[in-house]
């Protein structure tokens, strides 16, 4: 395991208190640096005088689908758009399956599938021509190639490919885009945002489809808006705000880093001075009788609050013991990164 | 730049040119019509006439067929955001360009060819200097092409297409026409300084072979007079590619 940073006893990097990356870098030493697809080290990209990404570091392994999460503007598609060399980055390293993803833009594209958040086709072009055009325009790296109708198949848009492009909906739209991304079978999928806007059906469909690709090994890094989909299908994820990495791990690392919470009435006849000192406790607050612990430990404080309790035949009114869900996280992110002084 | 990828590229460009009906009738359909109209007519402008029905007939091709073309079409490609997700691939943007301007310069090429036969067949004559009519093709197409790229930065959306190429459209009709009206000295320098204006001329006098003033004169003695209508239009190719290099937009303006 990694250092236990911050007390929390999780292996998730997370800013510390000085505004430092706190943790190690990478636990295994047997991760080497070539099974690393993805890595970038100090990665700034700057618009005119506004600076989007401000030194995120990332190391996707093979085979991993890594999640970016973060706000509107956290510099999710920066940092993708840098990685997938539509831009240079103007401080940092970044390696892309071992190379620089502008200058070996060239070597580097047919081994990489790329779903941008934004992208369209001719609107006069029907599905099935759009695909042949994709198909004849790429030569694809890791294997062999889907058939037009597989890819489409699997993305529900069989019976739609003699319909031309501006006749589909937005749904439709995107479902095609990930169609074309993933038609050579690439090594690395960059998807960004790519259920933004699709029905639940077609998000399962979706979410289907990039589930069997990990399961052939293909590397995927995206950015999503939904936390349920980073739960669904990340084996870890970052979480980013205001051009940093505030939270990185899995998810399991991710929540350990917010603190789960037990509460519970002060029982009658005893007062908040005669309940017992629990050893993980982070904060304590008592609000017209009701106690809000913040625990680092959920199971090893509730246990000893319960077995104080069971021990003297007390009872906990209204107990709730619950671990931080992403969504928790999320939210807080906001003000660990300002706490760290890194949004100056 | 792979040539099998701009070849696919081309194949589906032409498809798209086929489908829009005001691309395909500015494309092909006016300059067809407006050209088949002068190849009888060449020997009612007088002497040099032949000259001045191919010099028109050149030009309006190239306005039409590639610079408006070019312009509305990258401009209607751009909007569609088809170029960013172009750029998403293996494509490397010289090959892209190459596959989406190179139909419409192939189209205007075929039309040359074939208006340019036609006239030939009418006046039984073909050009005295084939050399300079073929620069003039040649210059005019980079021109022409790299003038579209270039005004698509000032082209919000395929419509505006026929406002935003308009300066550039009259500018090298006006040429033309002056051309077949007036041959003093200053008319000609300053024809020379529009874009087109060395096109026409190079087409003109290398059709009939003569120098600058309609003068019948030798090979040689054409090639000299040509030199400042050369001279001009290479320095207009070479603005249009430097202005579409630094200034073409490959995503719409948000």
């Amino acid at each position: 395991m990694t250092d236990v940073i911050g007390g929390a006893g999780c292996s998730a990097r997370r800013i510390g208190a000085h505004g430092h990356w706190g943790g190690a870098r990478w636990p295994d030493s047997i991760v080497t640096v070539t099974e690393l697809v993805i890595e970038t080290t100090g990665l700034r990209c700057r618009y005119g005088s506004f600076e989007a990404v401000r030194g995120v570091d990332l190391a996707v392994r093979r085979g991993e689908l890594f999640a970016l999460l973060g706000t509107n503007g956290a510099g999710k598609t920066t940092t993708m758009e840098t990685l997938e060399g539509h831009r240079a980055a103007s401080a940092g390293t970044v390696r892309v399956l071992g190379m620089d993803p502008v200058v070996d833009k060239a070597r580097l594209r047919p081994r990489v599938g790329i779903m941008l958040q934004e992208s369209g086709f001719a609107g006069e072009l029907t599905v099935a021509e759009t695909v042949e055009l994709w198909r004849s325009v790429t030569t694809g790296g890791a294997g062999d190639r889907r058939g037009r109708f597989d890819v489409l198949d699997a993305l529900d848009l069989a019976h739609r490919s003699g319909v031309m492009v501006k006749q589909l909906s937005g749904g439709e739209k995107r479902r095609l885009d990930l169609a074309l991304a993933v038609l050579t079978r690439p090594e690395l999928l960059f998807l960004d945002e790519p259920t933004t806007g699709l029905d639940p059906e077609s998000r399962r469909r979706t979410w289907d489809l990039v589930r069997a690709l990990r399961g052939e090994g293909t590397t995927v890094l995206l950015t999503t808006h939904y936390l349920e989909e980073a739960e669904e299908l990340a084996d870890r994820l970052a979480i980013m705000h205001r051009g940093v990495v505030a939270v990185e791990g899995t998810l399991g690392d991710v929540l350990a880093t917010e603190p789960s919470r037990i509460s519970f009435l002060v029982p009658d006849g005893l007062s908040v001075a005669d309940l017992p000192g629990l050893p993980s406790v982070l904060s304590r607050e008592v609000v017209d009788g009701r106690v809000e612990l913040s625990t680092a430990d959920l199971q090893q404080d509730l246990g000893v609050l319960v077995g104080w309790a069971n021990a003297r035949g007390v009872r906990l009114p209204r107990l709730r013991a619950s671990q931080a869900s992403l969504e928790d996280v999320f939210h807080n992110v906001r003000g660990m990164v300002e706490r760290a002084g890194v949004a100056a | 730049m792979n040539l099998a990828h701009a070849m696919a590229l081309g194949r589906t460009e032409f498809r798209l040119l086929r489908r829009n009906k005001l691309v395909a009738s500015i494309a092909v359909a006016m300059p067809l019509v407006v050209g088949l109209a002068l190849v009888t007519n060449g020997g009612s402008f007088g002497e040099q006439g032949w000259g001045m029905a191919a010099a028109v007939q050149v030009l309006q091709i190239l306005l039409m067929t590639v610079y408006l073309t070019v312009t509305t079409a990258l401009t209607a490609r751009r909007q569609d955001l088809f170029l960013k997700r172009l750029r998403s691939g293996e494509l490397s943007d010289v090959t892209i360009l190459v596959g989406l301007v190179g139909p419409a310069v192939l189209l205007a090429v075929v039309q040359v060819v074939l208006l340019l036969g036609a006239t030939v067949a009418v006046d039984a004559t073909p050009p005295r200097n084939p050399l300079l009519v073929a620069a003039a093709v040649v210059l005019g197409a980079v021109m022409f092409a790299a003038a579209g790229m270039a005004t698509t930065v000032f082209t919000p959306n395929p419509e505006t297409a026929q406002i935003t190429t308009m300066p550039v459209f009259l500018g090298a009709m006006l040429a033309v026409f002056v051309s077949m009206i007036t041959r003093t000295e200053t008319v000609r320098w300053v024809l020379l300084a529009i874009p087109g204006g060395g096109i026409t001329e190079l087409i003109r006098t290398g059709w009939v072979g003569a120098r600058w003033d309609g003068t019948r004169v030798g090979f040689a003695e054409q090639l000299a007079s040509a030199l400042p209508a050369l001279g001009a239009s290479v320095l207009w190719s070479a603005v249009a590619v430097l202005a579409a290099w630094r200034w073409f937009r490959w995503e719409p303006r948000r």
